[in-house]
């Protein structure tokens, strides 16, 4: 009897394991014989959101297992099956990509069907009789995994995906325990993908997901289906390296071993990870993901599923960047010495010395800077304590103003960018800006012809766009109703402008953001969106870290204070002027440093960071940071507290408190606190009074080398690897 | 295991025996090794990424004659690969007009062009239908390798297809295979050195009853024994006339009784007269 | 403020709750509570009877901090004398038993003794950050 129950338990761990979102999902247990054990009432979904019914969608009722149901028309069988929670098994079907068809193991039984039907590309029929756990979709199960199984290699103890791998799991739950197959197996040649992507392609069983999501997704026609039959074969034929920014989502895609991720092959098992939920701060977007340590090593990272931001997939640098926090670390001060070298010297050290220099100093003397990944607690912090010394002179990145929120955030939202008829991009490229952002607005080229419109640097976006000029005479240009696209903005109901950092942080950017403006008035836009491509921007700007009015030039500081900051020129410096790095790695703020203070990073600490559409989210701490760095915001207050100026919070709840206090909605963060900026405010946002002419300097995009650009990723071996394969992506 | 060494075998030669003694341990015969090249590109002098390709006015003239038949949309000009493909194949089919023939049947339907059968599509000319049609290159690659009408490798001037199918193996098309292997030193799926012959290994190619035959280039020469084989191919090397069709004299397909059946001129297809209904 | 109001309230509650003895730390609790917000109560009444020269707000905080400062006892016997002792102290405030510099001076020395614990936990916090913790 208890073994029965464990059995039990085990097969349902089994099975939770196969459901691709387990929250929105309730999973029917699987009894003795496999099959899914229906309760006699539906399961009711748990705090899940129920798919919304579109306007004027007609209802059909279909039969599941007995169990009547009402679904819109329309809705594939597969659909209809989930929305009671049984589970269906399937290898080529996958929510966001196109229906394929192909793998036939999501086989039901229909009443009056001779034979089972793929119900991921079978349509809902009124009155349809649907049967799940049939014999004979038992008896179809098991004769697809035993198709599927004759060429599959018998690898899976040297296979990297042993232990989460869809075939592994579900051979176990649907297939036989023998096959009839007794003849030699398939082997197909392995492919070089590049640096990313791993392939084993004799483990291939041709889901073509990863041709899907190549060709839909990520919007480079590089894979596909070569030969046909038995020798078909998933390749790119002339052996290129799959070249997108994006890459590294067929690794989840695939249901086998077939592609796994080359940076891992043979590092970690599955099973061995801890799994700690988090958020990536090295793009403007915040993506959320999960982070998989190993003895106190982070080994991968992962997307989660969060429909607001990232859908489920993650950009290359967020996924493969993480081998970066593991070389060029700076795990103990650093003072710089007579000889001109940096020494280790203890912490006592390293701040009774900065204390007293801050001490001697007036505050027009000192100044901080910030740079792209420093969370909101440590800006805070460090403002604070500048404030407390006398100092405005605090540097962020960005030069926006912070008085209006809708001024500097992306109003529209990530998700929102959907709903938009008409996009004019200035100034930016969102492939490498925000790849997440670019995925999205493709999805509308591709499904609804949304026309795009870009100023600035023509660039690849993987869809077509109408390239309106690279100078901001061409936003000018806008202005005049007879040109063609600004009738196509102005007979857009939502017309969406988004507009990068680089357009926006020249000496002219005021200009440029005054003429942006008058667009979005004439064509009668709500407000412009801002796409900023560091995750520390837009938190910066929520607390006020911006030069205050009284800031003192770089070239008449007696400190400077770098946080995290790699990008000030040591020329825009005085010679003798002292200069402070806090960070987590070695680049080039940390060279040109007097003193070297380590930080940590953002998968060692819990922090909180504002992406690029104002949502607040906060990292987890997954594993400690290296050596004697510590958290950031702990440097900054036992500083204060040397200084002679203690800050009033100790710990992080107090600190928190006192963000709450800068910026309420900072309290919140559950990532869901976040809207679209009202047509009112954004309408606000617009009426700033024009300053000046804009140049005639082309607009560039903000990143020179997307897989570069911060210092996470400047460290890491793999990215370098890829800016060999793929070039910068400028 | 099997065919990869299949694609090898392909490219090098050396493994060719050794190929074939594991096929025949393991009884069975991959697509592949019949057709001449694996489906993956492989880089040559003749056929390299770099290359460009230009179609000639010939060409030209057939490309608009194709695309006219399709919708002017992006999936219409889509459908016009596999035209596309068939018609550089017939542009690179040089052999065609060197070879001297006359048809067995006097009235048989010339062949005034080649309709590509010993051309090949290089990677370039895949390159440039996909720019042309504004399609990506991987959906010209995936067309161009599902069809095994589509030959991807540079091939000798003369490509013989050997049919190997049930009823041209039962009358001796083995024999046949293992004569022209013998006489020009090739296996099934290589080119010879000299660059004149190509074997592949095709499936029916609907002269069964005159069978075994080949088909070099566009013509079939039927009713093969091993010894008008021989004689047949070494009058095409030395470009010398041959017959198109039976090789031992025989009509069409009749059989040795001459024609005993539909003797008169057959009746049209029924139809309506439509003209003849009342308008009522 | 109410000034007589609650001091007449606190007078009340000092002859109702002066059988201090409790069995159980749940109740001990609630004594505890209702000690501490009869104190509280207290403060505007003690300021403008004894001529306290702090804040209300500062009072309170002193209080609330004399209180903190057993949080961590356990011992029910223990707390039942602090109790009674807090009553009696009480009491004593309210009927002007006490002259005006005894609450002045336990209330600047409880501030003193309350600024010397700040500092103290500020290096806390620099020796466990040294130390890594």
């Amino acid at each position: 009897m208890k073994g029965a129950r464990i059995l039990k338990r085990a097969s349902r761990r089994l099975s939770s394991s196969l459901t691709v979102d387990k929250a929105t999902r309730a999973v029917a247990p699987i009894g003795a014989d496999g099959l899914a054990v229906l309760p006699h009432s539906l399961p009711v979904l748990n705090g899940a959101k129920l798919p919304a019914v579109r306007e004027g969608a007609q209802m059909i009722e279909v039969t599941v297992d007995g169990h009547a149901i009402q679904i819109e028309s329309g809705s594939s069988i597969l659909q209809a099956i989930e929305s009671v929670g049984i589970n269906v098994p399937r290898f080529c079907f996958h929510e966001r990509l196109s229906v394929a068809g192909n793998c036939r193991m999501c086989l039901v039984e229909i009443e009056k069907s001779p034979k089972p039907v793929a119900s991921c590309a079978m349509p809902t029929m009124p009155g349809m009789k649907i049967f799940t756990n049939s014999p004979m979709v038992k008896k179809a199960r098991e004769g697809v995994m035993e198709f599927l199984l004759a060429n599959h290699p018998l690898d899976c103890p040297i296979c990297d995906q042993g232990g989460e791998c869809d075939l592994q799991d579900q051979a176990m739950l649907f297939g036989s325990d023998r096959s009839r197959y007794y003849e030699v197996k398939r082997a197909v040649e392995d492919k070089n993908l590049g640096p990313l992507v791993k392939t084993v392609m004799t483990r291939c069983i041709h889901c073509t997901r990863c041709v899907r999501f190549s060709q839909e997704v990520a919007g480079v026609n590089m894979l596909g289906t070569v030969g046909r039959g038995n020798a078909m074969e998933i390749g790119t034929y002339v052996g290129m390296a799959l070249n997108s920014e994006m890459s590294g989502n067929v690794v989840d895609l695939c249901p086998v071993g077939a592609l796994t991720s080359k940076p891992n092959a043979f590092t970690a098992r599955a099973w061995e990870y801890r799994s700690t939920s988090s958020i990536d701060v090295l793009d403007g977007c915040c993506p959320s993901i999960k982070v998989d340590n190993r003895g106190g090593e982070v080994m991968r990272v992962q997307p989660r599923t969060n429909e607001d931001v990232n859908e489920e997939w993650i950009s290359d640098k967020t996924r493969y960047a993480v081998d970066g926090l593991k070389r060029q670390r700076l795990d103990v001060p650093l003072l710089r010495g007579a000889d001109g070298l940096l020494a280790p010297v203890d912490w006592k050290t390293a701040l009774q010395i900065l204390a007293d220099k801050l001490r001697a100093l007036r505050g027009d003397q000192i100044g901080a800077f910030a740079g792209p990944l420093v969370e909101v607690e440590a800006l805070v912090a460090l403002k604070d304590l500048f404030n407390s010394l006398g100092s405005t002179a605090t540097f962020p990145p960005t030069a926006l103003s912070a008085d209006l929120r809708a001024s500097y955030t992306l109003n529209s939202t990530i998700a929102g960018i959907e709903l938009c008829d008409a996009l004019l991009l200035v100034g930016t490229n969102p492939r490498t800006e925000a790849p997440l952002l670019n995925t999205r607005i493709r999805k509308m080229v591709r499904h609804y012809d949304l026309p795009v419109g870009l100023v600035g640097s023509a660039v690849d976006l993987t869809y077509e766009y109408s390239h309106l000029g690279t100078t901001a005479a061409a936003l000018s240009s806008l202005l005049t109703p007879s040109s063609p696209f600004a009738s196509v903005l102005s007979a857009a109901k939502n017309p969406a402008i988004v507009v990068g950092t680089a357009a926006l942080l020249r000496e002219d950017g005021g200009a440029i953001a005054s003429l942006v403006r008058q667009v979005a008035k004439a064509s009668g836009a709500k407000g412009f969106s801002v796409l900023h491509a560091a995750a520390a921007a837009v938190g910066a700007l929520d607390v006020g870290f911006v030069p205050g009015p009284s800031a003192a030039a770089p070239s008449r500081l007696k400190l400077a204070y770098l946080l995290g900051h790699d990008d000030l020129p040591a020329a825009s410096l005085p010679e003798d002027a002292f200069v402070v790095y806090q960070g987590h790695h070695g680049g080039a703020g940390a060279q040109m440093a007097d003193l070297v203070l380590p930080g940590a990073a953002y998968t060692e600490k819990s922090a909180t960071y504002v992406n690029t559409e104002g949502r607040v989210q906060r990292t987890a701490k997954a594993v400690d940071p290296p050596g004697a760095a510590r958290e950031d915001w702990k440097i900054v207050v036992g500083l204060a507290l040397l200084a002679g100026k203690p800050l009033p919070y100790e710990s992080l709840g107090a600190l928190r408190e006192r963000m709450a206090s800068l910026a309420p909605f900072l309290a919140a963060a559950d990532g869901e606190a976040v809207a679209p900026s009202s047509a009112e405010i954004a309408a606000a946002a617009l009426g700033a009074p024009s300053a000046g002419q804009p140049s005639d300097a082309p607009l560039g995009v903000a990143l020179s080398n997307f897989y570069m650009s911060d210092p996470v990723s400047k460290a890491s071996p793999t990215m370098a690897k890829c800016v060999q394969a793929f070039g910068t992506r400028a | 295991m099997l065919r990869r060494l299949a694609h090898s075998a392909v490219r090098l030669p050396a493994l060719a025996q050794q190929r074939t003694t594991l096929q025949w341990v393991a009884g069975i015969r991959t697509t592949s090794a019949r057709l001449a090249g694996g489906f993956i590109h492989v880089e040559s002098p003749e056929n390299s990424v770099h290359d460009t390709f230009t179609f000639d006015a010939e060409s030209e003239k057939e490309i608009a004659f194709t695309l006219a038949k399709y919708p002017d949309t992006k999936q219409g000009k889509q459908s016009a690969i596999m035209p596309l493909l068939w018609i550089v194949q017939q542009q690179l089919d040089k052999a065609h007009a060197t070879i001297k023939y006359k048809q067995a049947d006097e009235n048989a339907t010339p062949f005034p062009k080649s309709q590509g059968g010993g051309g090949w599509v290089p990677l370039a000319a895949m390159h440039a239908i996909a720019d042309r049609l504004g399609c990506s290159h991987m959906d010209v690659y995936e067309v161009a390798t599902f069809f095994t009408m589509y030959n991807r490798n540079k091939l000798g001037k003369f490509h013989i297809q050997l049919c190997a199918t049930t009823p041209c193996m039962v009358c001796g098309a083995y024999d046949i295979m293992h004569t022209i292997e013998s006489h020009l030193g090739i296996h099934v799926g290589e080119t010879s050195k000299c660059g004149t012959w190509t074997l592949t290994e095709v499936e029916c190619l609907g002269a069964c009853v005159n069978a075994p035959m080949i088909q070099i280039n566009d013509m079939f020469f039927e009713d093969l024994t091993p010894e008008n084989t021989v004689k047949l191919l070494d009058d095409l090397a030395a470009g010398r006339e041959v017959v198109v069709g039976p090789q031992n004299g025989r009509k069409h397909s009749l059989g040795p009784m001459g024609r005993t059946s539909l003797t008169e001129p057959p009746s049209g297809p029924y139809c309506r007269d439509l003209s003849s209904l009342k308008s009522s | 403020m109410a000034g007589s109001s609650t001091g007449a309230l606190a007078l009340r509650n000092v002859a109702q709750k002066s059988i201090p003895f409790s069995s159980s730390m749940v109740e001990t609790k609630q004594r505890v509570l209702s000690l501490h917000r009869d104190f509280l109560r207290c403060v505007p009444w003690i300021k403008r009877s004894y001529k306290v020269p702090m804040s209300e707000e500062k009072m309170r905080t002193l209080l609330t901090a004399a209180f903190k400062e057993k949080a961590a006892e356990n011992d029910i016997h223990q707390i039942n004398r602090l109790v009674v002792k807090g009553r009696m102290e009480l009491e004593e405030t309210m009927m002007m038993w006490k002259g005006d510099s005894h609450v002045i001076s336990w209330l600047e020395e409880a501030d003193a003794k309350r600024t010397a614990a700040m500092k103290s936990k500020k290096n806390e916090f620099l020796d466990k950050f040294f130390n890594g913790l």
